[in-house]
């Protein structure tokens, strides 16, 4: 009976997703025809509408981007264009459109380079995303425990059988720690970028205290700490400072 | 010095052109009259005792005929040698302007060494009186008197055959003969503010100039300069000085911005010409050989000028590039609807009052959509005033490189205006701009080398990309990871217990049986059940009692079958089981006795009454009964 149920269930989600995807490439599609007409508040009205129903592309992020870049807001253009990088790092055309965007930011930064550790993390879970070390993980996980209950529960024994049993263990246990922990601490903090023409770090999440440092819309800051109205960011520079949240448009 | 002037304005007011003509016309000779200047001097403010002054007032703009002869004026420390004043009346036309001029002279006498005074008098010009201002003279004992440098007197021509001629001596100038004065506009100004210094050459009359030029000395350190217009051929213009009569003309005018706060100095103007000093001699023949050997080469140079300039105020806009003045911007843009590729003009006009020419344009924000070059700069100046004006334009070209609806947002020029020391932000209307047509590829010229454009975004993407949802929870936050997990040490936990349970019932025979005490029984009491249910009465009560002495013989580790029920109480009593429960146990095997012999004797409810008993007895005898 739960058999059932459960197969009811997936046959009931699966269809639904589907025409939740086709939903959101049919409106890509009308987006994108508005783009190229230079209907730019309907494109962008369109693409959002993907966004808002929990949808993404690269495509969606770089053409957002567009037609932010075409609307003349910079900071958001570049925004969307590291949210197309994030999820397609590779594309030409993303690099080149961030590379022109870039020649329009105010802000010139030399770049604080990360600690080693930072980079070799970030390296590793580059080579072994989250979701892979976590699969991964969980069949060794799941092998050393079927071995263990076929020792256990039907005597299976013996050296081979038990070192690969331990080295089951051993292998999955590293792939879950290192997934979780890269889940928990991201090798990678938050990003941001600004979205105001001029802001002002501050060294306090206070509108008085004191300045640190103007930048401009466009500059993409890593984010540190947060609370409900400000946020810790860096620069690429390694300045820190204190800026009001309603600036910045995450990553 | 004395020097009054009338001014009537009857032309001011409103009404039609008809009324301004009429009235022009009736009120024409009064309008002549509203020129009219009276001057009052002296021809030497330091004379020697043995000397006489001259004290003429004339009125220019006038033939004589609306002037009422005025009384001599009184004089202190001098005496009036005549009452019945000289009369000069002059006609000139220069340029195809004529002038007039009328004047009263008396000459006065010393009568003592010191300071002497000419007061004040009135003369009166068309029925209106002017009134001049009292001139001091002092007065030298003879052999100290100066050199007199002119002895022309403006109304020598007048003089009777029969005076005694002046003094005939060789001239000498001094600095009051000749001088250049500068006159900046203002002494202490903004940074970049516009100050205009006018440099007047003053000369007494009479005296001639010739071969007069600019030295190339003149600088202004720490300033922008822009020269203003005077006049080529310029006319004298008379003033008086002090008492004294001077021609004056405007030798140079520059309009100077300090570049920097602090004191700063502005080098003096310097000339080099040759001078005439006139004998004063009617005799024409003398004057006429002697004209040539009078000319004496003159250096003559300005004070030097110092501007204090101010540092421009905090709260500039952040507009602001430095521009100090009065302007005006205006923003045009010759097209607001046009296709892709094809250019627009946008231009940005400066009008105003400053230095125009180091002005910056104007910051230009248009959509990343259009290319735009350079600007092309004009700059117009009009220096023929007493302050540089005029206009600069910029003219940008746009092309506009994607179709759509764009808007050039306003374009903001900031400046400082000296007047009211206020910063100003002039703001032009955003331009709304439709551009049709489609994008052509990016030519090879314009592209890299992957076909991307050059300066610009890459095209929109139009092909199908993989869809994900996003806003995914991490991994550490989901429930199932956890479950994942920790669900496979639940299970391995419950097979440790589960081999560990198999392993006692190998190891610990009485421990199995006690195991299986309570399964047992309950086995039995469902089958007895079964059976009553069946109808089969002595078959359900052999069940209950197998289910119970069952349950006793595995506590107790003993084969039940063969005890007789004396020697099964008395082992439960060995082991702990109270009377009550013993007898409690004694009544139900009775019971199941009679119910295996004598079925009948039972209704259906004593029936169950076996069953209930037995399955409250089985649990307390577990309790009291040790194994």
């Amino acid at each position: 009976m739960i058999r059932i149920l459960v197969i009811a269930v997936f046959m009931g989600i699966a269809p639904l997703s589907r025409a939740q995807d086709a939903t959101s490439v049919q409106t890509f599609d009308e987006g994108t025809a508005a783009l190229i007409d230079g209907r730019f508040h309907d494109a962008l009205r369109a693409f959002e509408s993907i966004e808002t129903s929990g949808w993404e592309s690269s495509g969606l992020y770089y053409n957002m981007a567009l037609v932010h870049y075409r609307l003349d807001h910079l900071g958001q253009a570049i925004r969307y264009l590291e949210k197309a990088r994030a999820l397609n790092e590779d594309d030409p055309r993303i690099l080149h459109s961030l590379a022109i965007a870039g020649q329009r930011q105010a802000d010139r930064f030399s770049t604080l380079p990360d600690p080693f550790w930072l980079r070799a993390r970030a390296g590793l879970v580059e080579w072994i995303p989250v979701g892979t070390a976590f699969f991964l993980g969980l069949v060794c996980w799941f092998g050393f425990v079927g071995a263990w209950l076929a020792g256990t529960v039907a005597d299976m024994d013996g050296t081979w059988w038990r070192r690969g049993r331990n080295a089951a263990l051993t292998i999955g246990l590293v792939l879950i720690v290192h997934a979780l922990a890269a889940s928990i601490w991201p090798p990678h903090p938050d990003r941001s970028v600004v979205l105001t023409e001029r802001l002002v770090l501050r060294e306090q999440a206070n509108s008085d205290a004191p300045e640190v440092i103007e930048v401009h819309e466009g500059l993409v800051l890593k984010v540190h700490a947060k609370t409900a109205d400000w946020r810790l960011v860096e620069i690429p520079n390694g300045t820190r400072g204190w800026v009001l949240r309603s600036a910045l448009g995450d990553i | 010095m004395a020097r009054l002037s009338s001014a009537n304005h009857p032309l001011r007011g409103r009404g039609s052109l008809w009324t301004v003509l009429l009235l022009a016309f009736l009120f024409a000779p009064e309008a002549v009259r509203a020129q009219v200047d009276v001057h009052a001097s002296v021809d030497a403010t330091t004379i020697g005792t043995e000397e006489r002054v001259s004290f003429t007032i004339t009125v220019d703009g006038s033939d004589g005929s609306d002037v009422q002869m005025p009384q001599p004026p009184e004089a202190e420390g001098l005496a009036l040698l005549q009452t019945i004043p000289r009369t000069q009346q002059s006609v000139s036309i220069v340029n195809g302007q004529m002038s007039r001029s009328f004047g009263y002279s008396w000459t006065y006498r010393p009568t003592a060494q010191g300071t002497a005074r000419i007061e004040a008098t009135t003369i009166t010009v068309g029925g209106r009186e002017y009134r001049t201002q009292p001139i001091q003279i002092e007065v030298v004992p003879q052999n100290q008197r100066p050199a007199r440098s002119r002895t022309v007197d403006p109304f020598q021509s007048l003089r009777s055959p029969f005076d005694p001629p002046a003094n005939e001596s060789a001239p000498e100038l001094d600095a009051s003969d000749l001088f250049i004065r500068a006159v900046p506009t203002k002494r202490s100004a903004w940074q970049n503010e516009q100050v205009v210094i006018e440099y007047r050459l003053f000369f007494r009359e009479g005296i001639q100039l010739r071969q007069s030029r600019l030295t190339d000395s003149w600088d202004a350190e720490g300033f922008w300069r822009e020269e203003l217009d005077v006049e080529t051929r310029p006319i004298p213009r008379i003033v008086v000085e002090n008492g004294l009569r001077y021609n004056t003309i405007v030798l140079k005018r520059a309009a100077v911005f300090p570049t920097r706060a602090g004191k700063l100095t502005v080098d003096p103007l310097k000339i080099e010409s040759e001078a005439m000093m006139p004998f004063g001699s009617r005799d024409p023949f003398r004057s006429l050989f002697a004209m040539q050997s009078r000319f004496s080469p003159v250096e003559l140079a300005s004070p030097e000028v110092t501007i204090d300039s101010r540092p421009l105020p905090e709260g500039a806009p952040d507009m602001f590039s430095g521009a100090v003045g009065a302007y005006a911007m205006t923003v045009k843009s010759n097209k607001t609807a046009l296709d892709v590729g094809e250019s627009m003009q946008l231009t940005v006009t400066l009008t105003g009052r400053g230095n125009l020419a180091t002005m910056d344009a104007p910051t230009l924000d248009v959509p990343a959509a259009f290319d735009v070059y350079d600007p092309d700069v004009s700059t117009l100046l009009e220096r023929s005033g007493n302050r540089l004006s005029g206009s600069k334009t910029f003219q940008y070209i746009l092309i506009p490189r994607t179709n759509g609806t764009f808007e050039i947002p306003p374009i903001e020029f900031s400046w400082f205006d000296p007047d009211t020391d206020r910063y100003r932000t002039s703001r032009s209307a955003p331009i709304p701009i439709t551009v049709t047509g489609t994008a052509t590829s990016p030519l090879s010229v314009t592209a890299t080398t992957n076909g991307l454009p050059v300066d610009d975004f890459a095209p929109a993407v139009t092909e199908t990309m993989a869809w994900q949802r996003f806003g995914v929870p991490p991994l550490h936050t989901r429930w199932w990871v956890w479950v994942v997990l920790f669900l496979p040490l639940g299970i391995m936990g419950g097979a440790h217990l589960w081999r560990r349970h198999q392993d006692r019932l190998v190891r610990d025979p009485r421990w199995a049986r006690g195991r299986r005490a309570h399964p047992l029984s309950r086995t039995h009491l469902k089958q007895a059940m079964e059976l009553l249910q069946g109808g089969d009465t002595k078959g359900y009560f052999e069940e209950v009692e197998r289910a119970v002495l069952g349950f006793v013989g595995n506590r107790l580790d003993i084969a039940e079958k063969g005890l007789t029920r004396h020697q099964l109480d008395a082992l439960l009593a060995r082991r702990g089981a109270s009377e009550a429960i013993r007898e409690r146990l004694r009544a139900l095997l009775d019971l199941c006795d009679r119910g295996r012999f004598a079925p009948a004797s039972f209704s259906p409810e004593n029936k169950e009454d076996a069953f209930d008993d037995a399955s409250a007895l089985i649990p307390d005898l577990d309790e009291q009964v040790s194994t």
